[in-house]
């Protein structure tokens, strides 16, 4: 089982993504800013962040930066998952060292692939 | 997903009503920069969350919402109090659209009319002043229009051009500016989605054209036909915006590849050449009437020729290509004329080779998307020495790695992005040494380049990425979003869009049909019957509970002090009555909170039907799965950590025990097997069950193989009863399977089962009839809060000892107890009952020896035994926390209790305690 933890401030969207997550088995820890995911993150192992871009307080490229920077979470895999599509927005991700982006809304099957891929599945 | 849509609908409800306020704000204080971006949050949230689910009139106008909003945060637009009517009045539409949705699971007949008006008006806001033209509804995506024009751009994919001539000119005489060509390639699993792609094709806007085909070759033998998976691919030519056509398979997502192009590339004459010097001079004729521009006389020409010529063959098919584009506005149409009239003097499509539309029209549009990856990476095999092959997602995983380590970053992210990238590259490519190596000889060098290259290879290496199909994918979903994002155009690498296509301001779309009132019609607000609360706050609420029971066992101690040092006895009396009343409100409150977090175990049911139906399929045999029950609830926490154990219990009874078909033929069985997940709630707990009418299992069997992988000794071997031997399969290591099979693996599961349920509380036992079948039956406590323990004490400490376990409290003659080899026994009600002295086994020094032992008799999995203490205290309820940190490994505890006067009780975990020698 792997912790992952998912950023959003969308509650809809935490949900979603959990219920997907979940349903591979993981743990999940959820956050609604950048703030909050870095309180929360601290003192634990982590498989994955899934991120949103646009949310207040901290937004997703500053958090993404922040662990990159840090010295705890900065190997810690990060999916952007974003309703942004703007030409640039992947580059700025990148930049900010995130590992791979998503565009809201995301196909089922193609967030769990994903988790999949890097988190592995529990219980199979 | 219906608890998703609440979910939707309550989250946008308080957007909206926080948007309202902050509107009317707004229009007091136009600049307030925070206002105008929470406000733009809470738009850019309803429309991504509203993108999961089927309300494009809602997306739509949200969307539009957001773009004004967009607009006034960087200057373009001062808000003025038409722009806030207009803004409540989209706010009231989505307010309705939620009601709407909450009431029938959909949006109503007109909504899509509805939504369009509405963000046609918002749209209008944008186009400022100087455009006074009313713009048409459809035409309000300023960055969409035009976007055929421009060079390079918009060429219609290969199958476009090779429909049949008719769709061609449909769609040719219906489209405007610009023609759409959609593939769709639904998800082969999208009927068990709910989803109809016949339908999502069939409505598309603008549609001229459908055509339907199997992917593959429709197999041979009609039993390898699956009829639940989706093969079939859709091709659609739509005289209809981009936008429009984006926005209707927006929840398609990459399965929908949607080309914009300009219909005048539909326009490739098909047929066989004849030939011949008649077609030159008709040619010459028409070359004249295009350079004098006189359409008229171009399509009167090609008419003429047409009827004097006949109409079979390729000639007669350029003819009439002229024919429909004759009169065509625009500098391509024109050029296409003037290569048709070309082609028909030479009886071919002058520089037809390079003119083939290319597969990817758009690719160089696409925003980062991974750049098509040749052969090229050299050493072709590199590979395959080790790790998994790559499916598509580890394809796309590491091309991400790799554009995230070209692009450039700042000095101090540089180490973290290596490293994650490292991390994510070995997960989704297995180890590969050459990878790991190359990783760190960039870190070394503090250059990316080495790593760069490593997954170059290893994608390379791994046959070609497909490139076309996926970059085409991507820019249309990055064309789409950027395009109805309503992004400043200059910033996309599309072409500019015409000037002439901007939209207009209000005063247009007179059919808007009547917004709602935003005050007369208040009454028929439903009122609000649901109330989202963070789980936090239940938490902290269940603490709060926790704390009151604590406070409450106090009480008694009270009491006892009143009566023993202050000998008031008739005050004990009252505290003790005051407890009892406390005692009961306590318990109804508790009862009450852990009410609000029960949920169905539908939560965790609800993905069983297609996890049997994939195993069923991938292991050949037929099964079906029966569930019963799933309303019954329980706490979340449970229900949560019920879903790992099923999915083991029910891969297991698929994979292990439901027989082959023939197999269940041969036993007079129904061919299909069928599974049973039963859910029944009791007052305090939950039983679930999963059952099969497999072959059951036999404890003979089972006794041995416990025996052979020394679970048991020679001892249990002879005198375990068939019940408690099937209880071995849940002994870590134990497994009965003959072969480890890729469905359930190698036994772990059943141990693993065991260890989840017991750390919620609960107690798995299996039951089973050789040949006839097998149940595991799940005993689940409806939720993890208050426990009853009962006060023991021995080496001169105080224990807790799980109430729920103890069957009685006696006390013998110290003599009574007699040694049996090296244990100890008693013997109770004619039953010889092992003798365990607590303090030994929690190391603790040993008190005299009084001639008479307190015993405290347990029953632990099935089995009864005693513990002699020191002495009983009373009972008490108490909040168990679990041990944390480093005293979490310390199993024989189950976790540790506050007590009333403030003493910390460590609770015991008698499972393990008495597992100890």
């Amino acid at each position: 089982m792997a912790r992952i933890m998912i950023v959003d401030d969308a509650v809809t969207v935490r949900m979603y993504h959990r219920e997907l997550v979940e349903a591979l088995g993981h743990q999940v820890v959820e956050a609604e800013n950048g703030i909050e995911a870095l309180e929360k993150a601290l003192g634990a192992d982590w498989d994955l962040f899934l991120v949103d871009i646009n949310m207040p307080k901290m937004d997703g490229y500053r958090l993404v930066r922040e662990m990159r920077a840090g010295e705890e979470l900065r190997a810690v895999p990060v999916v952007m998952v974003s309703t942004e599509a703007k030409p640039g927005d992947r580059e700025q991700a990148w930049a900010a060292g995130a590992n791979h982006y998503l565009v809201k809304p995301v196909r089922p099957e193609t967030l769990q692939a994903v988790v999949r891929a890097i988190a592995g599945e529990a219980g199979a | 997903m219906n608890a998703l849509l609440e979910q939707f609908i309550a989250e946008s409800r308080e957007l909206l009503e926080a948007a309202s306020g902050r509107f009317l704000e707004l229009e007091r204080s136009p600049d307030d920069p925070e206002l105008v971006n929470e406000l733009f949050r809470a738009m850019h949230t309803i429309k991504g969350n509203s993108g999961l689910f089927d309300v494009p009139a809602l997306t739509r106008t949200v969307h539009a919402a957001e773009d004004v909003l967009v607009a006034v945060r960087e200057g373009a637009l001062r808000l003025g109090p038409e722009h806030v009517d207009l803004l409540l009045d989209a706010m009231d539409q989505v307010s309705a659209w939620l009601d709407e949705l909450e009431r029938d699971g959909r949006l109503g007949e007109g909504a899509d009319a509805a939504g369009e008006a509405l963000a046609g008006r918002l749209r209008a806001l944008l186009g400022g002043g100087e455009a006074a033209a009313p713009a048409p509804p459809e035409e309000d995506a300023p960055a969409e229009a035009g976007a055929a024009e421009g060079p390079g751009a918009a060429l219609p994919p290969d199958w476009a051009v090779a429909l049949p001539g008719e769709a061609r000119a449909a769609a040719l005489e219906a489209a405007g500016g610009t023609a759409v060509a959609v593939e769709y390639t639904p998800d082969e699993n999208c009927f068990f989605a709910g989803d109809d792609p016949l339908q999502t094709a069939r409505s598309a806007p603008g549609l001229v054209w459908l055509g339907v085909e199997p992917r593959e070759p429709w197999p041979e033998d009609p039993e390898a036909f699956d009829p639940y998976r989706c093969v079939l691919r859709f091709r659609l030519l739509c005289a209809a915006e981009p936008g429009a056509v984006r926005e209707h398979f927006q929840y398609a997502g990459e399965e929908a590849a949607v080309h914009a192009f300009d219909p005048v590339w539909l326009a490739v004459p098909g047929g066989e050449p004849q030939g011949g010097e008649l077609w030159a001079e008709v040619a010459e004729d028409l070359r004249r009437a295009l350079a004098a521009g006189d359409a008229d006389a171009l399509r009167a020409r090609a008419e003429a020729a047409l009827e004097a010529q006949g109409g079979e063959g390729w000639e007669p098919d350029c003819l009439r290509w002229i024919a429909r584009l004759a009169g065509r506005e625009g500098e391509a149409a024109r050029a296409r004329l003037a290569l048709l009239v070309e082609a028909l003097a030479r009886g071919e499509l002058p520089g037809e080779a390079e003119e083939t539309p290319a597969a990817a029209p758009a690719g160089e549009a696409s925003a980062g998307g991974p750049a098509a990856e040749g052969p090229d990476g050299g050493e072709g095999a590199a590979g395959d020495d080790g790790g998994p092959a790559l499916d598509a997602t580890a394809r796309e995983l590491l091309a991400s790695q790799r554009d995230m380590l070209r692009t450039p970053c700042a000095a101090e992210v540089w180490d973290g992005r290596l490293a994650s990238a490292r991390a994510v590259c070995l997960r989704v490519a297995g180890e590969r040494p050459e990878l790991a190596e190359a990783f760190d000889r960039a870190r070394a060098e503090r250059d990316a380049q080495p790593a760069i290259e490593a997954i170059e290879t290893l994608l390379a290496g791994e046959g070609a990425e497909a490139p076309a199909a996926e970059a085409v994918a991507e820019a249309a979903a990055a064309g789409a979003e950027a395009a109805a994002g309503g992004a400043p155009a200059a910033a996309a690498p599309q072409p500019p869009p015409a000037p002439s296509a901007a939209p207009a301001p209000a005063g247009g779309a007179p059919a808007t049909p009547p917004a709602p009132g935003r005050g007369g019609d208040g009454a028929e607000r439903p009122r609000i019957r649901t109330l989202k609360v963070d789980l936090e706050r239940i938490d902290a609420l269940m603490d709060l509970v926790g704390e009151l029971v604590v406070a409450k066992n106090a009480l008694p101690y009270l009491a006892r002090r009143a009566e023993d040092v202050h000998g008031a006895r008739e005050l004990a009396r009252e505290i003790k009555a005051q407890h009892a009343v406390i005692h009961r409100v306590t318990e109804a409150l508790q009862a009450a909170v852990m009410q609000v977090r029960m949920i169905p175990l539908s939560h965790v049911f609800q993905r069983f039907p297609r996890l049997v139906r994939d195993l069923s399929r991938r292991l050949g045999k037929p099964i079906r799965l029966v569930v019963e029950g799933e309303e019954a609830e329980a706490d979340k926490n449970v229900v949560e950590d019920l879903a790992e154990p099923l999915v083991h219990l029910l891969r297991n009874a698929c994979d292990h025990r439901i027989e082959p078909p023939d197999e269940r033929e041969a036993a007079g069985k129904p061919r299909e097997g069928t599974v049973r997940l039963r859910a029944v709630a009791h007052d305090d707990h939950v039983v679930i069950e999963v059952s099969d009418d497999g072959r059951g299992m036999d404890p003979a069997v089972i006794r041995r193989k416990a025996y052979e992988k020394g679970v048991i000794g020679e001892q249990e071997l002879e005198s375990l009863d068939d019940q408690a031997a099937l209880q071995l399969i849940f002994a870590p290591g134990f497994s009965t399977a003959e072969r480890v099979s890729d469905v359930s693996g190698r036994g772990v599961g059943m141990d693993a089962v065991r260890a989840m349920v017991r750390r919620v509380g609960g107690e798995v036992r299996v039951h089973s009839v050789p040949g006839a079948g097998t149940t595991v039956r799940l005993v689940l406590p409806l939720s993890v809060a208050v426990s009853q323990v009962m006060i023991v004490e021995a080496g001169g400490q105080h224990f807790g000892v799980p109430v729920e376990a103890i069957r009685e409290t006696v006390r013998v003659p110290a003599a009574d107890i007699h040694r049996v080899k090296d244990r100890e026994a008693v013997v109770l009600r004619d039953r010889l009952v092992p003798v365990h002295r607590l303090h030994r086994l929690l190391g603790l020094e040993e008190g005299e020896r009084p001639e008479e032992e307190a015993l405290l008799v347990v029953r632990v999995d099935g089995e009864t035994a005693a513990l002699v203490v020191d002495r009983f205290h009373e009972g008490v309820d108490v909040i168990q926390k679990p041990l944390e940190g480093v005293m979490a490994h310390f199993t024989i505890y189950a976790g540790t209790a506050l007590l009333g006067d403030g003493r910390v009780l460590l609770v015991l975990n008698l499972r393990e305690l008495l597992r100890c020698p």
